[in-house]
Formats: structure tokens, C-alpha cells, sequence
């Protein structure tokens, strides 16, 4: 990258684009309405209030989906091309995804604790989530600090390969069954129509969230390249030496 | 003749008590746990421990404060980083678009324009 390409770049990735900020306000929106809907709407008959865990339980796992799969597309999509967008995308992705793993193993025990009597149990859904959690914590693990072309590949490949890890936990319960609730799966009762409102307005909030915090990830490691190429074009003009001393 | 009548009522309300208290023990004694003994007989002869989890009353509302508060955290702690991450990087790529400026101000080469 020239160092022409490079500011341009950096410059691009300062600006704050409209649709940004449109996007930030439609998350903070979506969110005031999901907690009202969340608030008000009844307790279930048998678990009481704690269930309304649900309400943001469900909505994480779709978002760590969202993540993961990011990630999996990004480092595929490197392993072919080698351009930085892509792993930009990967790298976004396995973070984003990351923190809504966390998200759903803190929330889903919480709600297990009061429903099954204990937080942790070794069912396939619940090991399966945790396994995938660990293979892209390992991802974020290689690319801690400035990465080279070799943890770049080595992650991409990792994020490549743990995709598959996600329809294992999708089809786990199905396939092993296990005590994980398959409420809104083709097996499951469904929900009352009172609880619709809440789960809908919630998946809509994280939708926006997790797009939110995808592209702002996305943006600043963008301009993070762009700083990096810039660094390395001052290096060859010989700024380095100037800079240090 | 007053004080007899107080005593006789006084009499009949610690009979009828005990009476009452004894019915609720027999009622209690009668009754039986999940082994099919009767409970009180069971507490008399022995302890054991509860088999699976225990019968105490799990505070629904503070899991769920627990659950959104950590969720809420997590988000806010993870925007907060970006924030940093952004500023961090806005400030080197702008201390070093000025330290290439100088560079070429004094006369320096230029950097490469191709890879």
C-alpha cells in the first residue's frame, strides 16, 4: 500500500458515516423498546421471573451465530484472496462472536441454576457451545498484538475449521437430545403469544447490536492495516531512524 | 367468685392450645417425606444428606439481575475497548503522517508508491 493509498484509507476510516451513527441510535432505540417489552410482559407459570433470561440468552446465541460465521467467511475467504478486508472481517467476526459465547455461558447457566437446580451440566448443547467458545478463543489468542502473515493464516484456517463446531450445537439437542429446553425448535411447544413481542423486539436489538459492533470492529482494524502499512512505508523511506532519534 | 372465672377461662385456653398444638404435631408426625417415612419419626433416628439438588428456594429475581447486569457489563466493557482501540490507532497513524511530513519537508525521500 503507497503511502498515498494509505492516507487515503486512514482518512476514510476517520470519518464517521451517517449510516453509522444511524445505526448506533436504531440499537440504543431497539433496546429502550425490548426492555419495556421484557418488563411487562408476564412471568412463566412454572419458573417465575428468572426466565426472562431467555429474553437475552436466545438473542446472544443468535448473536454469537452471527459472529462466528463472520469469522469462518472471513478466514475462508482470506485463505483465497490474502487481502486485508477480509481478514479484517475474520478477526471482527471471531471477537464479536466471542463475546456473545461468554454472554450465552453466563446467562444460560444463571437460568439453569433456578430451572434445573445447578449452573452446569455436560449436556451436548451446552459442551458443544463451550468447545466452539474455546476453539475461537484460541483464534483471538493468535492474533493478540501485531500479527504476521503466518498467525494470520494459521487463524484463518482455525476459524474455517470451527464453523462446523456451530451446527453441532444447533442439531446437538436434536440429535442426543440432553436436557438443553428446545422451546422454539420444530420439536418444542412454542412460547405464549404474550412472550412474542419481547423475544421479537429483542432479536431485532441484537440484530442492530451485533451489526454495530461488527463494523465498528471491522473499521478500526482497517485503520489499524492502514497504520501499519504507513509505519512500513516509512521504514523503507528511512523515517524510522529520524522518528527513534 | 371473679378470679374463679378467670382461672376456669384461663384453664380452657391452655387446654384447648395444647390440644390444638398436639394435632399439629400428630398431623406433622403422620406425615411422610420423599423415603415414605413419616418425617418426624425420621428426624428422630437419623440424618442423611439430600440425594440431587436441594429443596431450597432459589432467588429467581437476583439470577436474573445477575444474568442481564453481566450481559450489559460485557457489551459495555467490549464498546469500551473499541473506543480506546480507535483512539489509540487515530493518534499513532496521525503522529506518523506528521513525522512523514516533516521527513519530506526537510528534504527526505519520499516512500515508496508501489508494494
Amino acid at each position: 500500500m503507497s503511502a498515498a493509498a494509505t492516507s487515503a484509507t486512514s482518512e476514510r476510516n476517520r470519518r464517521v458515516p451517517g449510516l453509522w451513527n444511524a445505526l448506533a441510535l436504531l440499537t440504543a432505540i431497539s433496546f429502550a423498546i425490548t426492555i419495556y417489552f421484557i418488563g411487562t410482559v408476564p412471568n412463566e407459570e412454572q419458573m417465575g421471573i428468572v426466565q426472562k433470561i431467555f429474553y437475552f440468552h436466545v438473542p446472544s446465541a443468535y448473536g454469537m451465530y452471527i459472529g462466528f460465521t463472520c469469522a469462518a467467511v472471513g478466514g475462508l475467504m482470506y485463505l483465497f484472496k490474502r487481502t486485508d478486508g477480509w481478514d479484517a472481517l475474520s478477526l471482527a467476526g471471531a471477537e464479536v462472536g466471542t463475546l456473545f459465547c461468554v454472554i450465552v455461558l453466563i446467562t444460560g447457566p444463571l437460568w439453569g441454576r433456578k430451572a434445573w437446580g445447578y449452573y452446569w451440566v455436560w449436556d451436548p448443547r451446552l459442551t458443544s457451545t463451550l468447545l466452539t467458545g474455546i476453539i475461537y478463543l484460541s483464534f483471538l489468542g493468535l492474533r493478540m498484538g501485531r500479527a504476521g502473515e503466518v498467525e494470520k493464516k494459521f487463524a484463518a484456517m482455525l476459524a474455517t475449521i470451527g464453523f462446523p463446531m456451530l451446527f453441532l450445537v444447533k442439531y446437538s439437542v436434536r440429535r442426543w437430545a440432553g436436557q438443553h429446553p428446545t422451546v422454539i425448535s420444530a420439536n418444542g411447544e412454542g412460547i405464549s403469544a404474550e412472550m412474542v413481542p419481547a423475544l421479537a423486539a429483542s432479536f431485532v436489538a441484537f440484530t442492530f447490536l451485533v451489526s454495530w459492533l461488527l463494523w465498528t470492529r471491522v473499521r478500526i482494524e482497517r485503520q489499524r492495516q492502514a497504520l501499519w502499512a504507513l509505519e512500513l512505508d516509512l521504514a523503507r523511506a528511512g523515517v524510522d531512524e529520524e522518528m527513534d532519534a | 367468685m371473679k378470679r374463679w372465672w378467670l382461672s376456669g377461662l384461663f384453664a380452657l385456653a391452655l387446654v384447648g392450645g395444647v390440644a390444638h398444638a398436639q394435632d399439629g404435631a400428630n398431623e406433622d408426625a403422620t406425615n411422610e417425606d420423599s423415603t415414605g417415612e413419616p418425617s418426624v419419626a425420621r428426624r428422630a433416628t437419623g440424618f442423611r444428606t439430600v440425594t440431587g439438588p436441594d429443596q431450597e428456594q432459589v432467588p429467581g429475581g437476583t439470577l436474573l439481575l445477575i444474568a442481564y447486569g453481566a450481559a450489559w457489563l460485557l457489551v459495555a466493557g467490549y464498546a469500551w475497548r473499541l473506543g480506546g482501540l480507535h483512539r489509540d490507532t487515530a493518534a499513532d497513524v496521525e503522529a506518523l503522517r506528521r513525522s512523514l511530513e516533516s521527513h519530506l519537508a526537510a528534504g527526505g525521500t519520499p516512500p515508496a508508491e508501489e508494494e
